[in-house]
């Protein structure tokens, strides 16, 4: 048992903390901030290729795929202090479609994706909800068929969040009608640039633009459907499962309750500090409280990973605690800055530069998205404490 | 990070779970009900035996030497089993001797504590002062060569049983801890009423005579030594609550997975599900929090922070656990047929015990000097 830093764990954070205070410059996170996800802006560009030439978008990656062979751990590590120090986040090709590939692709296909992923010259859009098909996901309805050589694609995603920007789409389809729901689904690899697609904007209230994208009669080389042909739906659970590791990371919280506090000491408001007034002290303590908690779950999550297990439970509880926890410190967090807390992130006067009011409107897409929060309980208590299904 | 337990600590972990299951049965445990103590004296020896009242005693004086996280895990065990709480006072009392006793006393004590054959109970809270010595009414004067003790001390546990009692008493500007034999004239133990029926005591001090040996450490001085157990038995006692809240999770899981309405099994129902999943989440949040402390403390680490959540959180854990276990056992679980309510008393009685959440949570936020100027 050990609650603490391992040497090299040690070392290694020391190393990525170095590394961001270095590069994480308050140019690039102004930058990032008018940019949100349209795309990256030239210093953020520079700052990923700075992370791809160090291999460090493949922490847990084994050596030949050009990753650094290190544990779940380490990468826990990495994105926590990348979010505390307020750097881009890793893209989804990276936590969630390329560790998919390497479970279930071909030894053809993990040579034909996975370096273009890991060095950024691929970025994928993660194509599974449909306007009818969101948490029943198997109820997906947009098909391929086979056409000679090709998979022809027809349907419609929604919530296709950077298909804008994205390179390529990663697509749960139906390619087997004539089986039951769970079974009939594949995933396909469709590049952006084929003809038959069109991609329509959705503006959401954090900001973030998605998409609803079309597909009409696109056509994509047979060998882009990864894995084997129906099992699709469990491909895409397990790559929700991955992307569930980097949900748990609490850096980013750190960072803005480290922010709450500096704001707290530096306030007096109707002429009294505001560290001495009850409710603040005791609002700081329980979110300080509830944040290590958070850490503690999604650290073991990580840790489970490193001891070969599975962590379904563990990840879904880290998923579910940390996300519910992200909208109570935004919550609790604005009450704190009072009348300031309203102000938006570009507003000068905006205390923590309108971050904590950017999380209040992007905490329900967390806890609604990725496996909703309600599924995410089902999941802990069905697969975690045995609960019966029927 | 290792989230692990250590083969030797499985070992201890699964010869305790052993040892509780076969030894506190159903009718063992209504005829502790009507005994002072709440056990019997066979059970007593078979712990004693197991070298549990030792197990963190120095090796000097008859105990094993073994970590506050070792202890820990041992104290999962009986929190699981809601074994009689007499086992985590003994162990305190043990832990209180060698953190403030002289030599002389640590060899007079300890020896005895860690064979079962002594107790010593803790003896600081009053009436109206737990945390702030300048509150305590009790005083303790100099008479000729010793002391005289004057006060009253209220929820000591296990009082009752003790041979003896660790009292601390305000001396002048400080506050200085004696070790007040049960028998000494002026001594009066009256036995208070409890929810978790755990045999506290109210313990009267009418102008108690001791010897200059009576004096634990200097005079004046104990209060830091004081403080820093109670952080300790903090930490010790939210060990004991996430195996209480451990065996609550798993029995409602069972029976929700049993327990059949409408046709159905009331675990296929999702507002039951949300439930189980907020209290599993809460569970594993507390033991982490909790194995942290201990191990921080075990290290030798500043554990301060980590205690102060480790209790804060644990407590509303434990209670918010079994409060849920009553709601979804239904009548089944209210029945005092039924060990449920053991759990659900035992949790609330240990929230409020060494600390409440809120109390943990002020003493979080000035370590967090909020305060302009750095102040707490």
């Amino acid at each position: 048992m050990r609650y603490a830093d391992a040497p090299e764990q040690q070392a290694w954070r020391q190393e990525v903390r170095r590394f961001v205070r270095r590069n994480v410059t308050p140019a690039l996170r102004a930058e990032l901030r008018a940019h949100g996800n349209e795309g990256e802006g030239p210093l953020a560009r520079a700052f990923h290729r700075q992370i791809f030439d160090k291999g460090w978008w493949g922490i847990a990656w084994p050596t030949e795929f050009g990753g650094l062979g290190k544990s779940a751990v380490a990468q826990y590590i990495f994105v926590e202090e990348m979010e505390a120090a307020g750097a881009p986040a890793m893209r989804l090709s990276i936590t969630s479609v390329a560790p998919t590939i390497r479970r279930v692709g071909t030894e053809a296909q993990k040579e034909r994706w996975l370096r273009p992923i890991l060095h950024g010259e691929i970025d994928f859009a993660i194509g599974y909800s449909e306007p009818d098909a969101g948490t029943d996901l198997a109820a997906l309805k947009t098909r391929a068929l086979l056409d000679g050589d090709e998979w022809v694609v027809n349907g419609q995603k929604i919530w296709n969040t950077g298909a804008h920007t994205a390179t390529h789409n990663w697509l749960a389809v139906r390619t087997e009608p004539d089986v039951p729901k769970h079974k009939g689904i594949s995933l396909l690899i469709v590049p952006m640039d084929r003809p038959g697609i069109t991609v329509q904007g959705l503006e959401t209230w954090s900001g973030i633009r998605t998409n609803a994208v079309f597909f009409e009669d696109v056509r994509v080389p047979r060998d882009y459907l990864i894995g084997e042909r129906g099992n699709g739906f469990y491909y895409v659970m397990m790559a929700l499962d991955f992307e569930r590791i980097t949900l748990g990371s609490t850096g980013l919280l750190r960072r803005l309750l480290e922010d709450l506090k500096a704001f707290v000491r530096g306030t007096v408001r109707d002429g009294r500090p505001l560290g001495a007034v009850p409710w603040v002290r005791r609002a700081i303590a329980d979110l300080e409280m509830r944040v290590e908690v958070g850490r503690q779950l999604g650290l073991l999550n990580a840790w489970l990973i490193d001891q070969g297990i599975v962590p379904t439970k563990e990840g879904s509880m880290a998923k579910v605690y940390v996300t519910e926890l992200n909208a109570q410190l935004a919550s609790v967090g604005m009450e704190i800055l009072g009348l300031a807390g309203q102000l938006a992130p570009d507003d000068p006067a905006a205390p923590l530069h309108g971050r904590l009011q950017w999380l209040y409107t992007t905490a329900p897409l967390q806890r609604f998205g990725g496996g909703t929060n309600e599924i995410q309980r089902c999941i802990i208590a069905q697969r975690g404490l045995g609960l019966p299904r029927k | 990070m290792d989230f692990g337990t250590g083969v030797d600590q499985q070992a201890v972990q699964a010869a305790a779970r052993r040892f509780l299951a076969a030894e506190i049965t159903r009718e063992r445990r209504r005829a502790w009900e009507t005994t002072a103590e709440g056990h019997d004296a066979e059970f007593w020896s078979g712990v004693a035996q197991l070298g549990w009242f030792g197990y963190g005693l120095p090796r000097e004086y008859g105990g094993e030497g073994a970590s506050l996280l070792d202890l820990g895990l041992l104290l999962e065990e009986c929190g699981r089993f809601v074994a009689p709480f007499a086992i985590f006072s003994t162990i305190a009392g043990g832990l209180g001797v060698a953190a403030l006793g002289t030599v002389a006393q640590k060899r007079d004590w300890l020896p005895l504590i860690a064979r079962g054959e002594s107790r010593v109970a803790l003896a600081v809270a009053e009436k109206a002062a737990a945390a702030n010595p300048s509150a305590f009414q009790t005083t303790v004067r100099s008479r000729r060569r010793g002391f005289v003790v004057r006060g009253e001390k209220r929820y000591v546990l296990q009082g009752v049983a003790a041979d003896a009692f660790v009292v601390a008493a305000r001396d002048g500007r400080g506050v200085s801890a004696l070790i007040v034999p049960a028998g000494a004239p002026g001594v009066t133990v009256v036995p208070a009423r409890t929810f978790a029926h755990d045999r506290q005591c109210v313990l009267r001090l009418d102008d108690v005579v001791l010897p200059a040996t009576a004096l634990a450490g200097m005079r004046g001085a104990a209060w830091p030594r004081l403080e820093r157990l109670r952080r300790r038995f903090a930490a010790l006692l939210c060990a004991e609550m996430i195996g209480g809240a451990d065996a609550v999770l798993d029995m409602t899981a069972r029976y929700v997975s049993e327990r059949e309405q409408f046709g159905v099994k009331i675990g296929t129902f999702q507002a039951v599900q949300q439930m189980i999943a907020g209290m599993a989440i809460e569970l594993e949040g507390a033991r982490h929090v909790t194995r942290q402390a201990l191990w921080r403390l075990a290290e030798g680490l500043a554990a301060e922070r980590e205690i102060a959540i480790a209790k804060a959180w644990t407590g509303r854990a434990y209670v918010s656990i079994t409060l849920a276990a009553h709601q979804l056992h239904g009548g089944a679980g209210y029945v005092v047929d039924h060990d449920l309510h053991r759990y659900s008393a035992r949790a609330k009685e240990a929230e409020l015990r060494f600390g409440s959440p809120e109390e943990w949570l002020e003493d979080l936020a000035g370590r967090l000097r909020l305060a302009p100027d750095g102040r707490r």
